[in-house]
């Protein structure tokens, strides 16, 4: 890897450290990869391409323009995925009309109370962006907290699917993809991250996330390597789904 | 961060300028408060994360290669007072330490990232069991142990139905690595909706920027990230009976 982005947020001790400690070897790919796409709705990205401060006015969670190139990457990775008939996953939020499951979000946000939806627009905050929209085929899982998997089926999917590894992608690096991260991590799945197709609101989080993930969970790999990966893969490697389903239905 | 307290952070050095702006207006970091029945959680404060004397970390890793360094036992000096006072009140100590098979079998993802991790299991050479918990802070009769695999206390563990049998409703987390187990396990607390608050004096890390942006993100969005004597004078105020089923300590 050239010089990583987390590089210019180490101090000198932290980078003798990892290179002594034997962290961030390479995990490698698994054999058969699902494609996970984590909440990149307009909540998350704003509904149009502005800077982060402008958007997050009317979109408190969002992580402004980083998302813009993010989301070309992850399109070119969902595309590269459709063709070879690898599952493609999707995670948003989901939430009541009076937010009583909320609990614990609200309690750290001061803005914890704001809706999904901005008055001034028709959007849902949670719906996943048009550049990127699920296609029949794809699988959309609502979620609650940080990680897909927790209070989700996205585990039981996996295994039905039988998958043994996921390349992830998504916001934020720091809270959803990190969470999605770990879990996956925990279950013995190989985890791949695709550099560019993930984004954050805060550049150091951005950046220590992705060292933190690097050196002990996933390998954080640029784009075109996973499509490199990807292109080697034989096509006829999954039972997907037939496609047409619900378009939000609840996981 | 927004929760009215003035002064520096360990993570303000470690953030851009633009950081500092959006977490300011976006929201993140208020304060979510203590809840009413606190448990107290060290995470993994091993000797294979502390290393088996105070020493430099990159003295201390050439032998225990998670060790955090000198910074470890810094830390263990705040668990240590932190424990005392909830054990004093009888309230609920949990620890959590890893387990393996000898033959290292279930390490699984572990193994696929670090060029070292088959030193983590018992070694003849080794004087002390990595997983064993430093004898300075050990475990006490009514304490609790957790045995876990996995970064986070609940994965594949009791944890969450003890925290249910005690009828606890928030955890006060301390341990390490910051980046890593207590993070990991603040998520999985937090996901389950249980205030949580983190000792920052009571955790440590082998990265200096981990330990600082991993701070700031639990503070963000998951945690109170608060100094030691804040949550000493919290647990100063509860009454001594909340949780009357502790373990007894003694076989029935």
């Amino acid at each position: 890897m050239s010089e990583p982005i987390w590089n210019q947020f180490l101090t000198e001790r932290d980078k003798a450290v990892f290179a002594a400690s034997g962290y961030g070897a390479r995990g490698g790919f698994g054999k058969r990869p699902a494609l996970l796409v984590i909440d990149v709705n307009y909540a998350f990205c704003g509904d149009k391409p502005e800077p982060i401060l402008e958007s997050i006015k009317r979109w408190r969670n969002s992580c402004g323009e980083d998302s813009v190139p993010a989301v070309a990457a992850i399109r070119s990775l969902i595309d590269k995925c459709h063709d070879k008939g690898l599952p493609v996953i999707y995670t948003t939020g989901v939430r009541r009309d009076d937010n009583w499951d909320s609990g614990s979000w609200s309690w750290k946000n001061a803005r914890g109370g704001e809706r999904p939806t901005v008055p001034v627009s028709n959007i849902d905050g949670n719906e996943i962006v048009a550049e990127i929209a699920p296609a029949p085929q794809d699988i959309v899982v609502l979620k609650q907290k940080p990680s897909g998997f927790f209070g989700t089926n996205l585990a039981s999917y996996l295994t039905l699917l039988g998958a043994d590894s996921v390349i992830l992608t998504g916001t934020t690096t720091s809270g959803c993809v990190r969470a999605t991260v770990l879990d996956a991590f925990s279950m013995n799945y190989h985890v791949a991250i695709a550099e560019e197709g993930c984004f954050d609101r805060s550049q150091a989080s951005h950046a220590i996330n992705l060292c933190d993930m690097n050196a002990k969970y996933a390998d954080v790999m640029k784009t075109a390597e996973v499509l490199d990966f990807i292109d080697t893969l034989p096509e006829d490697l999954f039972d997907l789904p037939k496609g047409a389903p619900p378009k939000m239905a609840r996981a | 961060m927004n929760d009215g307290k003035p002064g520096a952070r360990i993570w303000d050095a470690f953030l851009t300028a633009r950081d500092k702006q959006v977490f300011a207006t976006s929201g993140f970091g208020a304060k979510a408060g203590f809840g009413k029945r606190p448990a107290l959680l060290v995470i993994d404060v091993s000797y294979g994360f502390a290393g088996d004397k105070r020493e430099p970390i990159l003295d201390s890793i050439k032998r225990w290669s998670n060790s955090c360094g000198a910074e470890s036992w810094d830390a263990i000096a705040a668990i240590d007072t932190l424990a005392q006072a909830f054990r004093a009140k009888n309230m609920p100590v949990i620890y959590t330490t890893g387990q393996n098979r000898p033959d290292g079998w279930d390490v699984g993802s572990w193994a696929w990232k670090n060029t070292r991790t088959g030193e983590s299991l018992p070694r003849p050479t080794q004087n002390l069991d990595a997983n064993e918990i430093v004898a300075e802070i050990a475990p006490q009769p009514q304490d609790i142990v957790v045995y876990k695999q996995k970064p986070s206390g609940f994965f594949g563990s009791n944890l969450a139905a003890y925290l249910t049998l005690l009828g606890a409703d928030s955890v006060i987390v301390t341990g390490t690595t910051t980046s890593g187990c207590v993070r990991a396990t603040v998520i999985d607390a937090f996901s389950m909706n249980y205030r949580v608050a983190v000792a920052e004096e009571g955790c440590f890390d082998r990265s200096q920027a981990s330990h600082a942006i991993n701070l700031c993100d639990m503070h963000a969005k998951y945690a109170d990230v608060v100094p030691t004597a804040e949550i000493l004078d919290h647990i100063a105020t509860l009454a001594d009976d909340l949780f009357p089923d502790l373990p007894k300590g003694k076989a029935q």
